[in-house]
């Protein structure tokens, strides 16, 4: 049995179409109630849904053999897991987004609105800008245009809400796709198992690309 | 769940200290604190970077030892053509990556400094798979060897090299095609990442990947003298096992138990951390950790007694101390109490009291 950890949200609905349509069916998963867990003994795999910057949480714990989540998620908290395919899907970019008139003044810290401090940080580290940080968990977009920050490292998927709200991006700094990871040690235990669910689901998003 | 054979973490560390004395290895005691310049020089070689320092009556930095072997290596003077064969159980003190406070750990672990040979490195391999065994016989040792890696990464940049071996450690393999080195390494690093076998047909693959002979043939060696033991069926080759060069070289492993998700012992060949220290000689050990075995190692039956003894203020205490005294010698377990604790699991129940 392999207990898989899916993102809550569009995402993972994306997610769970794949891993069926590989042949990972959980009938019980499509029915109308408030269960938590679904379980297809005959497919071997237990689904639930937890929140998706929860995944690599559950994964790295041992909770969940396997579960997919962005890579966002993989770069801010780092957990120990192996990173075993690129599922090429929910493709979008971190970057940095400002007003449009912004320009930026070397001659103070740059102040900074995110929800991922760790890659904010490791980013201006790399170029040696001395930043600070205000740690946001969400409508990150306000911060700038109050003027509570210079600027926000955040999700990019269109740019269209930074357009509407007079930003633009200013920076990129990495893409961002979903990835499927696994704990280290179910990938020891379960490797058959494991290998041959990697396998199945890397041959359908080839086969989508 | 697979059959634990200890009831709580003492047990399990008094029984790696009879395995590991069983071979003749000697207890090495330390003190708790280290002068800070020891672990400022050597930054890299610690899990965490963050030390717990203080000064002592004298001015002098001092720290709450993070790591042991890098206090076994200073204070060991080893000669070339002897052989050192030590183990330690020790506190040492860390921040948790994750929640950012200090934390006390036990490890236990052993060294073996000077002279080491096949037999050595063989040995040490055996212990580690026994410690592994003890706690859970359904158990997995991953062996790696640094040449491998350093071999096909000698003509990349330091910068990029980092990149590569994190990627190697997640078995990244998108990561690494996305990368801008040479195709003919890039196969083969993808190949070496792709292996996760048996030593057998590992042996076999890598010997036609032709990366490193002299590492292949070495593997071959320590595999052969593994399996009389019935070491080698629980080892899998997996060359995601990276450390950092600048301390390790040679073979490194590291252990996994099917009930605990988190890897639990971690070893290596560090030649290369001798030599930072100026000592000219092989070295290798391995070190357990003890708090990813916390939930293994619980006691099951902590809230759990033969007999409660119920008593107040009008009980006969004589009276009942002798019958404690009469019960402990059946071998019962009895908890005097006025008042059943919550939760509390018990087979008799004596209430002494009048009141009750």
């Amino acid at each position: 049995m392999i207990n898989v950890a899916l993102p809550k949200g569009r995402l993972g609905e994306k997610v769970l179409k794949i891993f069926e349509d590989a042949g990972y069916t959980c009938p019980s998963i499509h029915e109308q109630n408030r269960k938590l867990i679904f379980e297809n003994e005959e497919s071997g795999v237990r689904y639930f849904w937890v929140k998706p910057s929860d995944v690599a949480i559950y994964v790295e714990r041992g909770a969940a053999d396997v579960g997919v989540c962005g890579k966002d998620i993989l770069l801010e908290y780092s957990p120990d897991v192996y990173e075993l395919l690129d599922m090429g899907m929910g493709k979008c970019r971190m970057a940095v987004a400002a007003k449009s008139d912004f320009h930026d003044n070397t001659s103070r810290a740059l102040i900074v609105a995110t929800k991922f401090p760790n890659i904010a940080r490791d980013y201006y580290m790399k170029q040696g800008r001395d930043i600070d940080i205000i740690k946001l968990n969400g409508s990150i977009e306000i911060a700038p245009i109050l003027g509570m920050s210079d600027v926000i490292v955040d999700i990019v998927e269109t740019g269209k809400t930074l357009l509407e709200n007079d930003l633009c991006p200013y920076e990129d700094i990495v893409p961002i796709s979903a990835r499927f990871i696994a704990n280290k040690a179910s990938h020891k235990f379960k490797y058959d198992a494991i290998t041959e669910l990697v396998g199945k689901i890397a041959d359908y998003v080839e086969g989508n690309k | 769940m697979t059959d634990i054979n200890f009831k709580n973490d003492e047990a399990a560390v008094y029984a790696f200290k009879k395995l590991y004395g069983s071979y003749g290895y000697s207890k090495f005691r330390m003190s708790r604190f280290e002068e800070y310049d020891l672990y400022a020089s050597n930054k890299n070689f610690l899990v965490s970077d963050n030390v717990i320092t203080f000064t002592d009556t004298n001015g002098k930095l001092l720290a709450l030892k993070p790591d042991v072997t890098l206090s076994i290596v200073k204070n060991t003077d080893p000669d070339k053509n002897g052989l050192q064969k030590l183990y330690y159980s020790e506190n040492v003190y860390r921040v948790a990556a994750k929640t950012h406070e200090y934390k006390e750990i036990m490890q236990v672990g052993l060294e073996c400094i000077g002279n080491v040979d096949s037999y050595a490195t063989a040995e040490v391999i055996t212990l580690a798979a026994k410690s592994l065994d003890m706690l859970d016989p359904d158990y997995i040792l991953d062996l790696s060897h640094m040449s491998f890696a350093s071999t096909l990464l000698s003509d990349i940049p330091t910068k990029q090299r980092k990149q590569i071996m994190s990627f190697m450690a997640e078995k990244n393999i998108h990561g690494l095609k996305s990368l801008d080195i040479d195709t003919d390494i890039l196969d083969k690093l993808i190949a070496l990442v792709s292996i996760y076998d048996k030593p057998e047909a590992a042996l076999e693959r890598l010997t036609e990947l032709n990366i490193n002979d002299e590492a292949v043939a070495e593997l071959a060696a320590l595999i052969a003298a593994l399996t009389p033991a019935g070491v080698a069926e629980h080892i899998r080759f997996d060359f995601s096992v990276v450390s950092d060069e600048s301390y390790y070289n040679g073979i490194t492993f590291a252990g996994y138990v099917h009930s605990v998700p988190t890897r639990v012992l971690s070893g290596g060949r560090y030649d290369n951390l001798m030599k930072r220290f100026k000592k000219n000689c092989g070295a290798i050990g391995f070190a357990i950790y003890m708090d990813a075995l916390d939930q293994l190692l619980c006691d099951k039956d902590f809230n759990e007694v033969d007999t409660v003894i119920l008593y107040d203020d009008t009980t006969d205490i004589v009276m009942m101390s002798a019958l404690v005294d009469e019960l402990n010698k059946k071998g019962e377990k009895v908890k005097v109490v006025r008042e059943i604790p919550r939760g509390l699991k018990y087979k008799n129940i004596v209430e002494l009291g009048g009141n009750v």
